[in-house]
């Protein structure tokens, strides 16, 4: 299998082609969005005359109440957004896959322990668990926004990385590795471990729209990104009261959070076609 | 590990190794009580059908059996360059798996990792064994891949498994096991999923291997045919137990055991024509419910009433040929036709 080929390959699904089109634009934009923002986020341009302009030539997406440029914080809202979701998808699916293959591979007691932990952890709604961490834990910051929104979204990837590991460790060459007398660690990380990356990039590229959403509810809700920073969750926040007024304020965010779940849900989807060989 | 062994003592001593599986119909009493010893550089071969117990007993050699289902009775001894490997922490254990033992498994496709390239599977393995730079490790899985008669080694090492064909995927699977320098290679059943032409390469491949690098083999079969070939000495399992054991050319040529008479008429034989191979009657026993007695009475048609009452022990046959047969010992009776039974 050589690099290009599977380039190619991966090029010519349409699916696949259109998410990750999608996906590496919006990344692109929150890279490039201190060169992109034609405003500082969060300079009060014009108290006086520039509070809840509509979309003009100056402000392509309009101002908020406090006469902040919409293009500009939203840039930037998608800088911070996108980046706390892949690095707490990566906390996620660290601890995940590393919590499934412990024990998926160890079964017996430990297998029990660490299941019903997931079990008993999923019986908290996640949303619940969540706004009390943030909300006992103020000073966190992102780090804690980023940490709390990965700790709480590994139990489904650990379940998943477990079956497959209990479906892998059946077949042949895992006997075999170990009839060879390689180390358990070994064969755990070099014989089981790429066998099931296909099931968890899915899941991880999934996991990064959603988590894009509910890092939006947290600060919408005022427990995620604090202001003055901009995030599309506070933004829609600092939109309700003048959504009869000013609705392009809550529109905006908005529909740059349907786009983006749609575009990870997408690349979720053409990968999850793409790996699968039944599929091809 | 304990020290240079004792050049008399057998590389492999097994004694009263017996191994139940835990199952919804109840114990599986899949190996019991089998005894036997292997010599350097002997090719021992294991014959016996389906279900009777000769993959059990061969991942138990290594402890390779899922513990909590499979249970290895305590009395078993398997004593391996002087060491037991029943007692053995598994740190030692793995230094003899693959290093002392190796296993050749019946479907190589399955055995070798699909997202591995053969070429990082076995220098992990050569490395796993002998720590040495990732370069020389290359170097030596190109000789081994030499060695066991594959074409453009340097361009196999780059290909992955399901890009070879089912002959060269065995091949590959018996560098891989030879990648640790073991003294005893397990195979099992190691060409049953190759078409002739390619069974024949193989096996020439195992025993061109044995006398190149005085391999012990314990070649694990279920075709009489392949043992006569290529087997110092064979041994025939039936429901768990040994049943008999002999120097191939006395076992074929005085099977004492009815079992081990009954499976030469199923051979076809190409040397004899109008001899039609000889199915043998019933069915063989499932491993949770063995016939009582003389596990093979219900088959046999010699059968008396004392086969139905006690089950015989190895019987002495010949210097290193044993029976597990009543018949042995009264050698007065009617017995397997043709074959020239001694006391």
């Amino acid at each position: 299998m050589n690099a290009p080929r599977q380039l190619a390959r991966l090029w010519s699904h349409p699916r696949l082609r259109l998410g990750l089109a999608a996906v590496l634009a919006l990344y692109a934009i929150a890279l490039l969005a201190p060169v992109l923002a034609p405003y500082d986020p969060t300079a009060q341009l014009d108290l006086q005359a520039g509070r809840l302009l509509p979309p003009t030539w100056a402000h392509p997406l309009g101002t908020d109440q406090f006469s902040r440029d919409l293009l500009s914080r939203l840039l930037f809202g998608a800088r911070l957004s996108l980046w706390i979701a892949a690095l707490a998808v990566l906390v996620a699916v660290t601890v995940g896959t590393t919590v499934g293959l412990a024990a998926g591979l160890a079964g017996g007691w430990v297998d029990t322990v660490l299941m019903r932990t997931v079990d008993a952890a999923l019986a908290i709604p996640r949303v619940f668990l969540l706004l009390v961490t943030l909300a006992l834990w103020e000073r966190g910051g992102l780090l804690a926004l980023v940490l709390v929104l990965g700790c709480t979204g590994w139990f489904g990837t650990s379940r998943l990385v477990r079956a497959e590991v209990q479906s892998i460790r059946q077949r042949g060459f895992v006997l075999a590795a170990r009839a060879l007398g390689l180390p358990p660690w070994r064969i755990a990380v070099r014989h089981v471990l790429p066998n099931v990356t296909a099931p968890v990039i899915v899941t991880a590229t999934l996991g990064v729209g959603n988590t894009v959403l509910i890092e939006a509810g947290l600060s919408f809700l005022g427990l995620g990104v604090a202001p003055p920073r901009a995030s599309w969750g506070n933004m829609i926040a600092d939109s309700q009261p003048f959504l009869a007024t000013a609705p392009w304020q809550g529109i905006v965010p908005g529909v740059a959070l349907v786009a983006t779940v749609m575009a990870f849900s997408l690349l979720g989807e053409g990968l999850r076609e793409w790996l699968d060989p039944r599929t091809r | 590990m304990v020290g240079p062994e004792n050049p008399v003592s057998p590389l492999l001593a097994v004694s009263r190794l017996s191994v139940a599986y835990r199952s919804a119909g109840g114990l599986a009493r899949a190996v019991e009580n089998v005894s036997f010893e292997l010599e350097r550089g002997e090719l021992l071969a294991l014959v016996g059908e389906s279900g009777c117990g000769k993959t059990t007993l061969a991942l138990s050699l290594l402890r390779l059996l899922p513990e909590p289902v499979a249970l290895t009775d305590p009395e078993s001894r398997i004593v391996f360059e002087g060491a037991d490997l029943t007692r053995l922490d598994p740190r030692s254990l793995r230094r003899v798996r693959g290093g002392g033992m190796a296993l050749v498994f019946q479907e190589a496709g399955s055995s070798l990792n699909p997202v591995l390239t053969i070429g990082s599977q076995l220098v992990e393995t050569v490395r796993a064994h002998q720590p040495m730079a990732r370069r020389r490790a290359r170097d030596r899985a190109v000789e081994l891949l030499t060695a066991v008669g594959l074409d453009r080694p340097e361009q196999r090492l780059e290909q992955y498994p399901h890009q070879l064909s089912g002959g060269m995927q065995q091949r590959a699977a018996i560098a891989l096991a030879l990648a640790g320098d073991p003294k005893l290679l397990i195979a099992d059943e190691p060409t049953t999923a190759l078409d002739v032409t390619v069974q024949a390469q193989i096996l020439d491949l195992l025993s061109d291997l044995r006398h190149r690098l005085q391999l012990a083999v314990l070649l694990i079969t279920h075709d009489l045919g392949i043992a006569a070939g290529l087997a110092d000495r064979v041994a025939v399992m039936y429901a768990g137990r040994l049943v008999e054991t002999a120097p191939t050319q006395q076992l074929f040529a005085r099977a004492s055991h009815p079992y081990t008479a009954a499976l030469l008429q199923a051979v076809p034989r190409m040397d004899q024509d109008a001899v039609l191979p000889k199915p043998i009657p019933g069915q063989p026993p499932v491993a949770t419910a063995w016939p009582p007695a003389c596990r093979f009475h219900p088959r046999c048609p010699y059968a008396w009433a004392r086969c139905l009452e006690e089950e015989p022990p190895l019987l002495a046959v010949g210097p290193q040929h044993q029976a597990r047969c009543w018949l042995v010992d009264e050698p007065e009776r009617p017995g397997p036709a043709g074959i020239n039974r001694c006391a």
